[in-house]
């Protein structure tokens, strides 16, 4: 493996290892605090309920990312001529994008319901703001990462645009190079 | 908000009374209730009632489509419902002593009855038999809303279902049939990736198979409907 390659690892790790299980335990504080808990507000199960879809959407990017994307980024690294199943990152890419596009959705619904004074909760105000700065950041670095190898690592580039043009007839999405929008 | 227009009409001639909750009413009570509304004409478009408004009456259509909206967290409209002839609108805030919780506007030109309040309570007093048509008219509309809370959640796990498809196709790639997918799961694999249960999974599978989104072969999914299946799974750009 060349060197772009264990420093992919090191990301990947940074990610499963610190980012995600950091954000994983900020949203069961937010979900399990004393405040959502005893709200008496009309509009705690609307809270309860977007804080769960959070959570389900999150686990899900997760799984994901961890089973499928993540192995696969890797895959690209050793792939070789005998090799004929190869993933669709770009496809995987966009459909990874779509799913945060989804997480930072309900995140953006959860921010803008905390500027009403009944939802000053602290647990949950930390938790937005996890998402909004941080996740949001990580996930910029890696697309960033994916982008420079695409650029200047001899190895990906060659075996991801080879892949490339071998899934250019049946990519599922009509979108643009998976790379152009980082921030979706 | 344009001032509508006001017409005149008696209960008793009225052409949808037959197909509204105050079918039970009879003679003297339909000549009472024509003394205690007043009919008015609104353009497409126009708020019928707004939220937040507090209710002075009941709302009952003669002619015309209107929507129930709400305005969702992320400031967007959501219709909650549609009305037309012969439905009465603004029955939940009125009878709950509350205030709007949503709006009502016309979606085309619209003739519309409201009763006054404090009628329409002793009127539900004095005859069971509307007090009995609210309640099965609350029902129904009670059974329409669980309807759509179950389409909803439904419409999320097939969503799911279509997207842990994508990613299959996408990471394991199709056999030279261009639709199978080349890889073999279990139904529980599949459901660890959906976030639901084994039986949920098949059940889910058994629909996009009847649906003709894919067909099944023992552990074998074959991909019939790309586009649809992209559809389902709601793919953002």
């Amino acid at each position: 493996m060349c060197k772009h390659a264990d420093e992919t690892k090191i990301m990947i790790n940074h990610l499963l290892e610190e980012v995600y299980p950091l954000l994983a335990l900020k949203i069961k504080y937010a979900l399990e605090c004393n405040h959502l808990q005893h709200s008496l507000a009309p509009e705690k199960q609307v809270m309860n309920d977007l804080m769960t879809d959070i959570k389900n959407e999150f686990q899900s990017l997760v799984t994901y990312e961890q089973k499928l994307v993540f192995p696969s980024v890797l895959k690209i690294f050793l792939a070789t001529k005998e090799q004929d199943i190869m993933p669709n990152l770009g496809d995987l890419l966009q459909l990874t994008k779509s799913k945060e596009h989804k997480l930072m959705h309900k995140i953006r619904r959860l921010a803008l319901m905390l500027e009403d004074p009944q939802w000053d909760i602290e647990a949950q105000s930390i938790l937005a703001k996890a998402f909004l700065t941080n996740f949001t950041t990580e996930k910029l670095n890696w697309y960033k990462m994916i982008e420079n190898r695409t650029k200047s690592c001899s190895c990906f580039k060659k075996n991801y645009f080879k892949l490339e043009k071998s899934y250019k007839t049946n990519s599922i999405l009509p979108n643009e190079h998976p790379f152009t929008n980082p921030n979706h | 908000m344009k001032k509508p227009l006001h017409i005149e009409t008696g209960c008793a001639h009225c052409n949808v009374r037959m197909h509204s909750v105050f079918n039970v009413l009879q003679g003297e009570q339909l000549t009472e209730m024509s003394m205690h509304k007043s009919c008015n004409i609104y353009k497409k478009g126009q708020y019928v009632f707004a939220e937040n408004g507090l209710p002075t009456g009941l709302f009952c259509i003669n002619s015309g489509k209107i929507k129930i909206t709400t305005t969702g967290y992320d400031g967007k409209e959501q219709i909650l419902r549609l009305a037309k002839s012969g439905d009465v609108v603004g029955y939940r805030a009125l009878i709950s002593n509350e205030r709007y919780a949503s709006s009502a506007v016309t979606l085309e030109d619209a003739s519309i009855c409201i009763i006054d309040k404090d009628y329409f309570f002793k009127a539900m007093d004095a005859t069971p038999k509307l007090m009995f048509e609210m309640v099965k008219k609350m029902s129904h509309d009670l059974k329409t809303a669980e309807d759509h809370i179950v389409s909803l959640s439904q419409k999320n796990v097939r969503e799911r279902m279509a997207e842990a498809l994508l990613f299959l196709k996408a990471t394991y790639g199709l056999e030279e049939d261009q639709q199978t997918i080349m890889v073999n799961l279990t139904r529980e694999e599949i459901a660890d990736y959906v976030g639901t249960s084994t039986e949920s999974c098949i059940r889910l599978l058994s629909e996009f198979n009847q649906d003709k989104l894919i067909s099944l072969s023992g552990k074998k999914i074959k991909i019939i409907n790309l586009p649809m299946l992209i559809q389902t799974a709601n793919i953002e750009d």
